[in-house]
């Protein structure tokens, strides 16, 4: 450092004061002699926080690599991720949903072949099974962190304090409802896309058919989405679930639902605080007919995973920082099972003594429950959107549930 | 930021439509927010934005409020978030430390009476805009509020702390002031919201910087001195004065700043400093700092060249009205001052002359300029004066309050001037 640099340098860092209606910008300076790579991701604040503390690890283990990063809880998105992909202004390395992996890299083409990068990135930590759900056209195009599916969590202590039992059945649910609903309680509740994916669980359980046909079209016809938009609204109206207009994650906290239908990956976000409280929270049987099969009409996936943009000028850094993120004790220690029980083998190894809790007990049940595979096309937000733009026609009379049904079914042609 | 929150104000029903009114059709109420809310969504697309959205005043919310704020504010959501307002002009404001929590900064802006627009960001976001030009390890920079509670700080753990007292003891209560003592180099500037950026670097390490450069200053000046022998003992005395080379090679890079007599920003402070410092109490002085308004504005919407124009503009401006100039200076990129004396002995034509020659720089600025996409651009210019020895009895005392002169004409409105007295 030279006297001059200070003087130069404390009179800019003065002049920041200026700048800082300019915050939020990614205007970076381009004088550090660092080779700069960018890296986004969605979350909460819990995730957001030790993932920057993460990457500030990475960058002392790495002081000549520089990562420029940019997140955002989920809402919106998805098409800030689509405006980057389709723009080819990708960040180096991402965290992406695996349904992105048929949108934007059906043959495999779309992202980084991670293959190639296997001098930096550990593939052995996975198992092929694993690796399997991030190849596309025969390119490794992204490597999984966990795996998620939906799971319905209850506050026993709520139940308890009613008489009631953990529910196993839709009829359960009905039930507890008539009790509840008096005190203003929701049994369950669920945001806009676990709703959609818990309709199509009990349509698929009502009818006897898979709402995909093996190709991937859609096999329900008009009249099951109908019985699919008639279920949610007796849902709504009997009080079971609240509306997804008016869900509130908060009222969880407030136990003015006591339950939820969510990801695994959600069990601390969601029922932190009420553990903290000294709620019991435990998993519930996957919903079912009475008699029903266990598992059927519910659907797994690989929670998130981790790309590489095909277009990235330094793949040698990026790779570093993939196998920081999946590999690495220090990521493992931070992120402990917050996206779920990881797939990385010496992530595991790292935090064996982080493998209980609700989370847990989550990823556990998933994994004793027979269950297929999401299609991306299910997570399709503007297929979830314009199911309950259409089922808003129903409840609020504006059309018949046929009508109402059939539009949604047309608009999926 | 507050730019990206103005466009929200795109978006028709968002300052019109109001969640609260019960005569609202639940089924349009619901249409018009998902609206509103997909709106927004792609307003602040690519931005790091915790929340950017509409909180009602019963507490609904569209658009993106995120779960973390929903729990810190809970049900003082509205009422709370109405509090941070402090900017009865543009009716914004910003604040953190909301529940001793320094980890995000709010900026909220009114939409009308039932209704204000929420954006926050993590306070580790600043970080991009603290990111120095230089590899200066041993710079620590600090942002506070104005109690100096710290809201950035380069050395992470001081989050939310109160500034260290050996930095407070010197810049407390200063808006502008760069001052080296025993311990610290420490240099604070005000913004325009109140807070405070602070720089500071170890003494011993400026002081072990100029000893390592001493000899070699030595060395040269001893080659020097044979070299040149006839260049006499005025050029090796300067040489071989560490500090004084040091000022020297700094004062040739910012001795003038681009246009004819105006000088850069620190020989415009040292030479003010010395000739005000000097005075007495008969001297008086004025100084006048002008800042043009919406400058970026101009850059971006307009062209470089445009806003080439705008600061020759208002160096021309300067050498037509100020007669009895000691010096000018530019300050900043769109910021110039200059130092006069009256122009007549009377104590009260003096402050009727600097008056007189702000409200002049304030009218002869004014222009509307013709943008390719954004219609009619106006341009104007705010100025802040202090007058020696009514406003401060020395020179850092009347800087301030020139500073602080235009901070509170910028709050009138833009184009207007204020004098500190």
């Amino acid at each position: 450092m030279n006297i001059t640099k200070a003087i130069a340098a404390l009179t800019s860092a003065v002049l920041a004061a200026g700048m800082l209606t300019a915050c939020g910008s990614s205007e970076k300076n381009e004088r550090k002699p660092q080779t700069e790579i960018s890296f986004s991701w969605w979350g909460n604040d819990k995730r957001n926080k030790y993932t920057i503390e993460a990457i500030e690890k990475f960058e002392e283990l790495h002081p000549d690599i520089k990562v420029n990063v940019s997140y955002s809880e989920w809402a919106g998105y998805e098409m800030r991720n689509k405006v980057w992909m389709i723009s080819d202004t990708e960040c180096d390395v991402m965290q992406i949903n695996y349904g992105w992996l048929s949108t934007y890299s059906d043959d495999g083409s779309g992202y980084f072949d991670i293959d190639a990068l296997e001098d930096s990135v550990k593939l052995d930590n996975f198992d092929e099974e694993v690796l399997k759900y991030g190849r596309r056209g025969g390119k490794l195009n992204a490597l999984p962190i966990a795996m998620n599916a939906m799971t319905v969590y209850i506050n026993k202590t709520i139940y308890d304090n009613y008489g009631l039992a953990v529910p196993a059945t839709w009829d359960d649910l009905f039930s507890a409802a008539k009790v509840m609903s008096k005190d203003g309680i929701y049994p369950l509740s669920a945001s806009s896309k676990s709703m959609w994916l818990y309709l199509i669980t009990y349509t698929e359980q009502a009818t006897g058919k898979k709402i995909l046909a093996d190709d991937g079209s859609f096999n329900f016809t008009a009249d099951d989405f109908r019985t699919m938009i008639e279920f949610y609204k007796k849902l709504v109206d009997e009080k079971v679930l609240p509306q997804v207009e008016y869900y509130e994650r908060l009222k969880l906290d407030g136990e003015e639902y006591a339950g939820s239908v969510a990801w695994v990956s959600d069990a601390n976000n969601y029922f932190g605080s009420a553990i903290d409280k000294g709620r019991e929270i435990v998993i519930a049987p996957y919903t079912t007919m009475a008699g029903g099969t266990a598992g059927e009409g519910w659907y797994a996936k690989p929670a998130t995973m981790y790309a590489v943009s095909k277009d990235t000028e330094h793949p040698d850094e990026a790779a570093m920082l993939l196998d920081f993120l999946l590999n690495s004790s220090e990521m493992a220690e931070l992120q402990g099972v917050e996206k779920g029980i990881p797939l990385s083998k010496s992530a595991q190894e790292a935090i064996s003594d982080q493998m209980r809790g609700l989370q847990y007990d989550a990823s556990q049940e998933m994994s004793g429950t027979p269950m297929t595979e999401l299609d991306p096309a299910l997570e399709n937000g503007d297929t979830i959107d314009a199911f309950f733009a259409a089922a808003n026609e129903y409840i609020f009379d504006k059309a018949s549930s046929a009508d109402a049904a059939k539009s949604f079914y047309d608009s999926l042609k | 930021m507050e730019q990206v929150g103005t466009l929200a104000y795109s978006v028709d029903d968002a300052y019109t439509y109001d969640a609260t009114d019960p005569s609202n059709d639940k089924y349009e109420a619901l249409n018009t927010e998902k609206e509103i809310s997909d709106e927004l969504y792609k307003l602040c697309l690519m931005e790091n934005f915790v929340d950017y959205g509409i909180v009602y005043s019963n507490n609904h919310t569209v658009g993106k409020i995120s779960n973390g704020t929903n729990a810190l504010f809970g049900e003082k959501l509205y009422t709370d978030l109405s509090g941070m307002i402090t900017r009865d002009r543009t009716h914004d404001g910003w604040y953190t430390g909301y529940g001793d929590n320094f980890e995000r900064i709010y900026y909220v802006k009114r939409i009308h009476e039932n209704a204000l627009f929420c954006i926050s960001f993590y306070t580790s976001e600043l970080d991009n805009v603290f990111e120095n030009p230089d590899n200066l390890d041993d710079m620590e920079i600090r942002l506070t509020d104005s109690r100096y509670k710290m809201i950035y700080s380069s050395k992470k753990d001081e989050l939310g702390s109160a500034l260290p007292e050996d930095l407070l003891k010197n810049i407390d209560g200063a808006y502008f002031k760069a001052v080296a003592d025993s311990e610290n180099l420490v240099s604070v500037n005000r913004s325009s919201g109140s807070w405070f950026v602070i720089c500071s670097i170890p003494t011993n390490i400026i002081l072990k910087e100029a000893a390592s450069m001493k000899i070699y200053i030595i060395f040269a000046a001893v080659v020097a001195a044979i070299l040149a022998v006839g260049a006499g003992s005025v050029f090796v005395r300067r040489i071989a004065d560490p500090i004084g080379t040091v000022t020297s090679g700094l004062s040739a890079e910012i001795r003038e700043d681009g246009f004819e007599g105006v000088l850069g920003n620190r020989y415009f402070r040292d030479k003010s400093k010395n000739i005000v410092n000097k005075s007495s109490e008969k001297d008086k002085r004025a100084l006048v700092i002008m800042e043009i308004d919406n400058f970026p504005d101009i850059i971006n919407k307009i062209d470089r060249n445009t806003a080439n124009k705008q600061l020759e503009k208002m160096v021309l401006i300067i050498d037509q009205i100020f007669r009895d100039v000691d010096c000018k200076g530019r300050l900043g990129e769109n910021t110039f001052a200059v130092l006069t004396k009256p122009s007549s002995a009377a104590d009260d034509d003096f402050r009727t002359e600097v008056d007189r020659n702000c409200e002049l720089v304030c009218k002869m600025f004014r222009e509307s300029l013709s943008t390719n996409t954004m219609g009619t651009l106006k341009t104007s210019a705010t100025v802040g004066a202090a007058i020696y020895p009514i406003s401060g009895n020395d020179y850092q005392e009347i800087f301030d309050g020139a500073l602080t002169a235009l901070e509170d004409a910028k709050k009138q409105y833009r184009g207007s001037y204020k004098i500190k007295l």
